[in-house]
């Protein structure tokens, strides 16, 4: 009996009680996002060529471990263990041995070419080689799994198995995205929205934008770049401070997750800021006196509630 | 016309003869939520040939909301006492291109009413004849800080900002339903243990002359009505 309610507990222990977690640190990115971490993708340009990535692994319940713990690259699925059948094969990059996890090892840290990823060893295309640099774009895993025992020793029970981290070499540029410009008093609002189709466009990060007055004579407009880095979630920008009726040229750019970053948006879009009427303006343009109460002042409001105040305090004092 | 006219002088009289059996009232405040709608006469501005706001915003007036506090000072004969009230309003509409066609950026003006007020309640019938009617009038001080809006930022016009304060008188006609009736057992409660006297459903018309005395400048004044909720405690 006991050894059934041994077993009974143990069952759900394995099955149940162990996690493995990947970590790809986004330090390894050459062109910035330092200090952050990804679990889920890691996509690099052709300037990842050459470095390293760095990641970490984390488990728990990993002393029932019957199998290394391996981490590995594949460009298919990850399935339970590195596939050795696959064309090209899967890369191993990690292996932590099974005594020691045994031992209760439930971290480590590990790190890879970024030229390793298989996707580069060979097509994926058909039969052309890939080579880090190329302008190509693919997309490949990274895994982790250990098998552990089951509830009688034997080494069939649950795999352990980490959500792969997407590993993704692009290095195609995005194309450039659509402007859509209002007019305003002395402004323009501009509004991109990313183009292209499928990965292309579903990766685009970010926007750039620069605007420049239309040269009269036909000359090269001297571009200034505003708004910074513009969030996808937040594409519209208004460029200040401009001449209404006069044109301006603007150009936009599209940033992938890779940091790709496009061609400008050609031919560039053209805007004229318009002068508009607000009430106030209306106001004065019916015949109203600019004058309004106490001045002018921005401060009117906070004047009007001291005025009011003390008034208040003083019927308040009198009734006391 | 003359029955209602002496019905409404017998409904004052009978209270005034009973008046030397009741008890004296302690003075309360009361507390209003309001909201109601006001459309400025900016059309009636010196030298305004056009009304301006009708032209920005059309023929529509703005959702004004606020609070307002009433203190009494006499409860000989009904509720004597003073009132603050402020409130907040705005409205939107698209900026006007010289040929009057909408552009593509925003125009508001913001008011933020403030009236210091002389209040009568005539709360006799309810305390004393329990008839659940409180008529009321106000007459005092109105302040209208206001400021424009175009594009995110104060309207300027060669060089004249597009805010300021304005001053002026108004009054107010209201008529208060106390709402002890509904659930008198509820009413004593909120009376012994939150000293709440009454809750009130309100309407009431207000006439604001926020133009400086009919002084320069733009006129903010406005007949409008508000409806709310208040607490007597």
């Amino acid at each position: 009996m006991r050894p059934l309610l041994t077993a009974l507990l143990l069952v759900p222990a394995l099955g149940f009680g162990q996690t493995l977690t990947l970590t790809v640190n986004g330090a390894s990115k050459p062109n910035g996002g330092a200090g952050t971490t990804s679990t889920s993708t890691f996509a690099r340009n052709a300037t990842a060529c050459g470095t390293s990535v760095f990641g970490s692994w984390v488990g728990t319940g990993l002393t029932a471990a019957c199998t290394t713990l391996q981490v590995w690259l594949t460009t298919s699925t990850c399935g339970n263990t590195p596939s050795t059948t696959n064309s090209p094969p899967d890369v191993v990059v990690y292996v932590a041995q099974v005594g020691d996890l045994a031992a209760g090892k439930t971290n480590d840290t590990f790190s890879f070419g970024f030229n390793q990823l298989p996707g580069f060893a060979t097509a994926t295309d058909g039969g052309t080689s890939v080579n880090c640099g190329d302008v190509f774009d693919f997309t490949n895993l990274l895994c982790a799994g250990v098998q552990l025992r089951d509830a009688t020793n034997a080494c069939t029970g649950t795999v352990a198995q980490a959500s792969p981290i997407t590993m993704r070499y692009d290095n195609v540029p995005p194309d450039p995205p659509l402007l859509t410009v209002t007019p305003l008093d002395s402004r323009l609002s501009v509004r991109l929205t990313a183009a292209g189709t499928g990965s292309t466009a579903s990766d685009i990060q970010s926007f750039q934008l620069q605007y420049a007055a239309e040269p009269v004579d036909g000359g090269t407009p001297s571009y200034s770049a505003v708004g910074g880095t513009i969030s996808v979630n937040n594409p519209t920008v208004t460029i200040p401070n401009l001449v209404n009726g006069e044109n301006y040229l603007i150009q936009g750019f599209s940033v992938d997750e890779a940091s790709n970053v496009s061609g400008p948006s050609t031919p560039p879009a053209v805007g004229q800021p318009v002068l508009t009427y607000g009430f106030y303006a209306n106001y004065l343009n019916s015949g109203g006196q600019p004058a309004g109460g106490c001045g002018d002042a921005a401060g009117g409001a906070p004047s009007a509630l001291a005025v009011l105040s003390v008034l208040l305090l003083a019927v308040a004092r009198r009734r006391g | 016309m003359r029955k209602a006219l002496l019905a409404a002088v017998l409904l004052l009289a009978v209270p005034a003869l009973a008046q030397t059996e009741a008890k004296p009232l302690p003075n309360t405040t009361i507390l209003e939520v309001k909201l109601g709608f006001y459309q400025p006469r900016v059309g009636d501005s010196p030298g305004a040939t056009s009304d301006a706001y009708v032209q920005t915003f059309g023929n529509s007036a703005m959702l004004i909301g606020g609070v307002e506090v009433d203190r009494s000072f006499w409860r000989g004969y009904g509720y004597l006492g003073m009132s603050f009230s402020i409130m907040y309003g705005e409205k939107y509409a698209k900026a006007l291109l010289a040929d009057g066609s909408p552009s593509g950026e925003s125009t508001g003006l913001m008011v933020l009413p403030m009236r210091l007020m002389a209040v009568y309640r005539y709360d006799v019938l309810a305390n004393r004849f329990h008839i659940p009617f409180v008529p009321y009038a106000q007459l005092g001080f109105v302040s209208y800080p206001w400021w424009t809006n175009k594009g995110g930022s104060v309207e300027i016009v060669n060089g004249s900002k597009g805010s300021g304060v304005r001053w002026g008188w108004g009054f107010t006609l209201g008529l208060a339903l106390e709402m002890d009736f509904l659930n008198p057992t509820y009413a004593r409660e909120a009376r012994a243990d939150a000293g709440i006297y009454h809750f009130y459903l309100f309407g009431e018309f207000n006439d604001d002359f926020a133009n400086n005395f009919g002084a320069n400048g733009i006129n903010l004044g406005a007949a409008y009505f508000t409806f709310g909720l208040a607490f007597e405690f």
